[in-house]
C-alpha cells in the first residue's frame, strides 16, 4: 500500500502542497525578470510543457514574455508560431532579434492547428511554440502537455478570447488585465505553488508623448514665469 | 525504383536574374554567339514576342533594349553543382546530367520522410528560394523522368505504371534522341513514344544501334543506365562572371553576400571552419589580382567574413576595371566544438528538414513560411510570405513604432481610444502603385489594449495593430 502510494506521489501530474522544494526541484524554469510574478511562478515558467495566458490582444503580453525568448533561441532550435486572428509582423520580430530562429505558420483550422503544434513538438527542433490559434480544450491540452513535457518542449497558449474558463492540465494558467489604470496578473494555477490573485504588474507602454509633454509643460511654466517677472 | 528528374530550362538566365541583375524585369536573352541562337528568354523578353531558337536580328527587330548574356557551358555546369549541394542537405542519391538536370533517387528519402510527398514540399520550398524556373516527374528510371519532365508534366506519380503510361503519349521531342533518330523515326512515320514502344526490339535492332535500343529500353523502365552519384566537393569554390564592370572595389561586396553566405553554409555542412579566403580578381586589361583575407582565429558565420572583407576591399586599388571574381576556401580545418551545441545544431537541422517536409505537405506552401523582411515603412507590404531574395540579414529593418500582430487590411476605428504617442507621420510610395500618407498613433482603450491607429489623408481612422 505504502510503496503504492509512493508511486502515485512521484506522479509529475500530482502536486504535494507542503512539498513544494523538493519535488519540484527537478524542474527548470525561466524566469520572467520580474520578481513578485517570478515568486508567485515558483521561479519562472517550466522550460517544458504547456502554459497558457489570457488577456486581451495588444495588452503587452508578449513583452511580458519576452525574457524567455532569449536562453530559448540560443539552443539554436526554432520558434514556430502557430496563429490565425492576425497577421504577425516581420519587422517585429527582426528587432525581437527572433526572426532568424521563428517560422511562421498559419493552419486553417483547429485541427491543422493541434496538428501542426504535434509534430513541431515531436520534431524535437523546436524550443518554443506560441500557439495563439483559439482556445485550447481539455483534451488538446492534455494531449499537448503530455507531448511538450516528454519532448522537453516549452508550449506556450496565449489565449486572446478569455472566454474559457476551464481548468486545463497546465504548468501556468495565467490572466493579465487591466483595472482602472493599474495592470494585474491572477496565476490560477501553477506547478510548485499556489494560485496568487492580483499580482501587481509594471506593464510599461512601447512609446509614449510623456517626455515632450513634460518639455511643452516647462517651457509654458518658464514663459508664463518670465512673464509675470516682466 | 523510383526517380525524380528536375529540369532547369532557364539556369543561366534565372541565376542571373536572382543574383545579379540590377534590374530584374529587363529583356534579358542569354545568347550562344557560334550559332547566332537564342537559348533563354526572360519573362519581359517573351511578352515582347522573343522567342528561342531565334537569331539576334529578329530579337533585336522585336526588342531594341535587349540584353544578351553569353551562354556558358561551364557556367551552367558550376550552377549546376552548386545546386546539387544545396540540395544534398536534404537528399542523399543525386545524379548530375548537366547542364540543365539532376536526378534524385527516392526510395532510400521514403524512409527517411515517411513518404515522397513529405520530401516533394521540402523540396520545392528549397527550390523556391533559389529563384530558379524547373519542372519535373518521377519515373522508374532517369530516362523516364528525364523525358517526361522535359514534356512539363510537373508530376509525381504514385506508381511507375502510372509513369510510363503518360510517357506513352509524349512525342519524340522530349527524349534525348539525337535529331538524326528523330529524323529516321519521323520517316517511318513515328511521332510518338507510343508507337516507338510497339516496335519489337529485334525491328529496331536492324535500323538503329545499341545505344538508341538501351535508351528505349531505359525509357521503358526495363534497364537501369549506371550513373555516377554526387559527392559534394571537399573544397569550396565559387565563380561569378559580373554584369557589369566594377571600377570601384567596394562595390563588389554585394556580389560577394551570397558566394559567402553558401561557403559559410557549406562549412557548417562539413563541420568544417577557416582561417582564411582566397577572392581572386578578373580584371579587364591586367592579370588577375588574388587577394588573402585572414581572420585571427577560425570563423564560419557568413557576417564576420562579410565585415572582414569590407575591410579588405576599401583597401584595393584596382589597376583595370573588374569583370568577375572567384572566392575559394581551401584552408579548412575541423571544428572541435567545446560543448555539445554544434552537434545540436545539426542534429536539430536534420530535424528541420524533416518537420519542414511533414508541415509543407500537410498545410500547404503558404501556410508555412520563414518570416522575411522588406525593406519598406509601409507594414501593409510586410508580407511574411515574400518570395523575394531580400534576406533578414540584408534588409534594412524600417524605423518607427510598429507592433507585433498586424491586421490586414486595417480596419476603422470604432472604439473610444486615447493616444498616448503619436504621430508618425509615413508618406511615401509615390513611385509605385500603393502611395500611402499616413499619420500613425499608439493608442489605449478601456480594456488596456495598445493599438496602432493611423489617420489617413480623408481623416478616417484606422486599427492597423495591436502592440503585444
Amino acid at each position: 500500500m505504502k510503496s503504492a502510494i509512493q508511486s502515485l506521489t512521484k506522479h509529475p501530474d500530482i502536486y504535494l502542497g507542503n512539498a513544494n522544494s523538493s519535488s519540484q526541484q527537478g524542474i527548470e524554469r525561466l524566469p520572467l525578470g520580474i520578481e513578485t510574478l517570478d515568486s508567485a511562478l515558483a521561479g519562472g515558467i517550466p522550460r517544458a510543457g504547456l502554459s497558457r495566458i489570457r488577456c486581451g490582444v495588444g495588452s503587452g503580453e508578449l513583452q511580458l514574455l519576452q525574457a524567455i525568448f532569449n536562453p530559448l533561441i540560443h539552443q539554436g532550435k526554432k520558434i514556430l508560431w502557430i496563429y490565425g486572428y492576425y497577421r504577425i509582423n516581420p519587422v517585429w520580430l527582426a528587432r525581437q532579434q527572433l526572426i532568424e530562429h521563428s517560422w511562421l505558420i498559419t493552419p486553417s483550422t483547429s485541427q491543422q492547428a493541434l496538428w501542426a503544434c504535434e509534430q513541431c513538438i515531436r520534431s524535437q527542433a523546436c524550443s518554443l511554440i506560441v500557439y495563439s490559434f483559439d482556445t485550447l480544450d481539455v483534451r488538446a491540452a492534455r494531449r499537448l502537455q503530455v507531448l511538450s513535457k516528454q519532448y522537453q518542449c516549452l508550449v506556450l497558449n496565449v489565449d486572446y478570447t478569455r472566454h474559457s474558463l476551464a481548468t486545463l492540465p497546465v504548468n501556468i494558467d495565467c490572466e493579465l488585465y487591466l483595472q482602472g489604470e493599474q495592470w494585474f496578473i491572477d496565476v490560477h494555477r501553477v506547478v510548485g505553488s499556489w494560485p496568487k490573485a492580483g499580482i501587481r504588474l509594471s506593464n510599461p507602454l512601447p512609446a509614449s508623448n510623456e517626455a515632450i509633454q513634460s518639455a511643452m509643460l516647462q517651457t509654458s511654466t518658464l514663459h508664463e514665469t518670465s512673464l509675470t517677472a516682466s | 525504383m523510383q526517380w525524380l528528374y528536375v529540369d532547369f530550362p532557364f539556369l543561366q538566365l534565372d541565376h542571373f536574374i536572382h543574383e545579379l541583375a540590377e534590374d530584374k524585369h529587363a529583356a534579358l536573352v542569354v545568347f550562344c554567339p557560334v550559332n547566332n541562337e537564342i537559348l533563354q528568354v526572360s519573362g519581359t523578353a517573351a511578352s515582347a514576342g522573343i522567342q528561342r531558337g531565334m537569331g539576334l536580328a529578329q530579337a533585336s527587330a522585336l526588342q531594341s533594349s535587349i540584353q544578351l548574356l553569353p551562354y556558358s557551358f561551364e557556367s551552367e555546369n558550376r550552377l549546376l553543382t552548386l545546386l546539387a549541394s544545396q540540395l544534398y542537405q536534404i537528399a542523399s542519391d543525386i545524379v548530375l546530367l548537366a547542364p540543365q538536370g539532376l536526378a534524385i533517387k527516392l526510395d532510400p528519402i521514403i524512409h527517411y520522410y515517411q513518404s515522397v510527398g513529405n520530401f516533394v514540399a521540402l523540396f520545392h520550398h528549397t527550390l523556391q528560394q533559389t529563384g530558379l524556373r524547373y519542372h519535373f516527374a518521377t519515373g522508374p528510371t532517369v530516362e523516364t523522368a528525364q523525358a517526361l519532365a522535359k514534356g512539363k508534366v510537373d508530376t509525381i506519380y504514385e506508381t511507375n505504371a502510372q509513369a510510363i503510361c503518360a510517357l506513352q503519349s509524349a512525342s519524340l521531342a522530349v527524349t534525348a534522341l539525337s535529331e538524326k533518330h528523330i529524323t529516321q523515326f519521323n520517316r517511318m512515320g513515328i511521332r510518338s513514344l507510343h508507337a516507338v514502344f510497339q516496335i519489337p526490339l529485334e525491328e529496331l535492332g536492324k535500323r538503329f544501334d545499341n545505344t538508341l535500343i538501351s535508351y528505349v529500353l531505359a525509357l521503358k523502365g526495363n534497364k537501369h543506365t549506371p550513373r555516377p552519384v554526387f559527392h559534394p566537393s571537399q573544397r569550396f569554390q565559387y565563380q561569378c562572371e559580373l554584369p557589369f564592370e566594377l571600377e570601384d572595389s567596394t562595390r563588389l561586396l554585394r556580389f560577394l553576400t551570397h558566394p559567402v553566405e553558401q561557403c559559410c553554409a557549406f562549412l557548417k555542412s562539413h563541420n568544417l571552419t577557416t582561417d582564411s579566403l582566397v577572392l581572386m580578381l578578373h580584371l579587364a586589361d591586367s592579370p588577375q589580382q588574388q587577394i588573402n583575407i585572414r581572420s585571427g582565429a577560425p570563423l564560419h558565420n557568413a557576417q564576420d567574413w562579410l565585415s572582414l572583407l569590407s575591410l579588405k576591399l576599401e583597401q584595393i586599388e584596382l589597376t583595370s576595371p573588374l569583370r568577375g571574381f572567384q572566392l575559394c576556401c581551401d584552408n579548412t580545418v575541423v571544428f572541435h566544438a567545446t560543448s555539445d551545441h554544434l552537434f545540436a545544431e545539426r542534429f536539430s537541422k536534420h530535424a528541420e528538414n524533416m518537420l519542414m517536409g511533414a508541415l509543407l505537405a500537410k498545410l500547404g506552401q503558404n501556410a508555412v513560411q520563414r518570416p522575411k523582411v522588406r525593406a519598406d515603412h509601409r507594414a501593409d507590404l510586410q508580407v511574411p510570405f515574400s518570395k523575394d531574395k531580400e534576406e533578414n540579414s540584408k534588409a534594412v529593418i524600417p524605423q518607427g513604432q510598429q507592433p507585433c500582430w498586424l491586421i490586414s487590411p486595417p480596419r476603422p476605428l470604432t472604439d473610444s481610444t486615447r493616444i498616448i504617442y503619436g504621430p508618425e507621420r509615413l508618406q511615401t510610395g509615390w513611385w509605385d502603385n500603393y502611395p500611402v500618407k499616413r499619420d500613425y498613433f499608439i493608442a489605449t482603450n478601456a480594456k488596456g489594449q495598445r493599438l496602432w491607429v493611423f489617420r489617413d489623408h480623408d481623416s478616417q481612422w484606422f486599427v492597423h495593430g495591436y502592440f503585444s
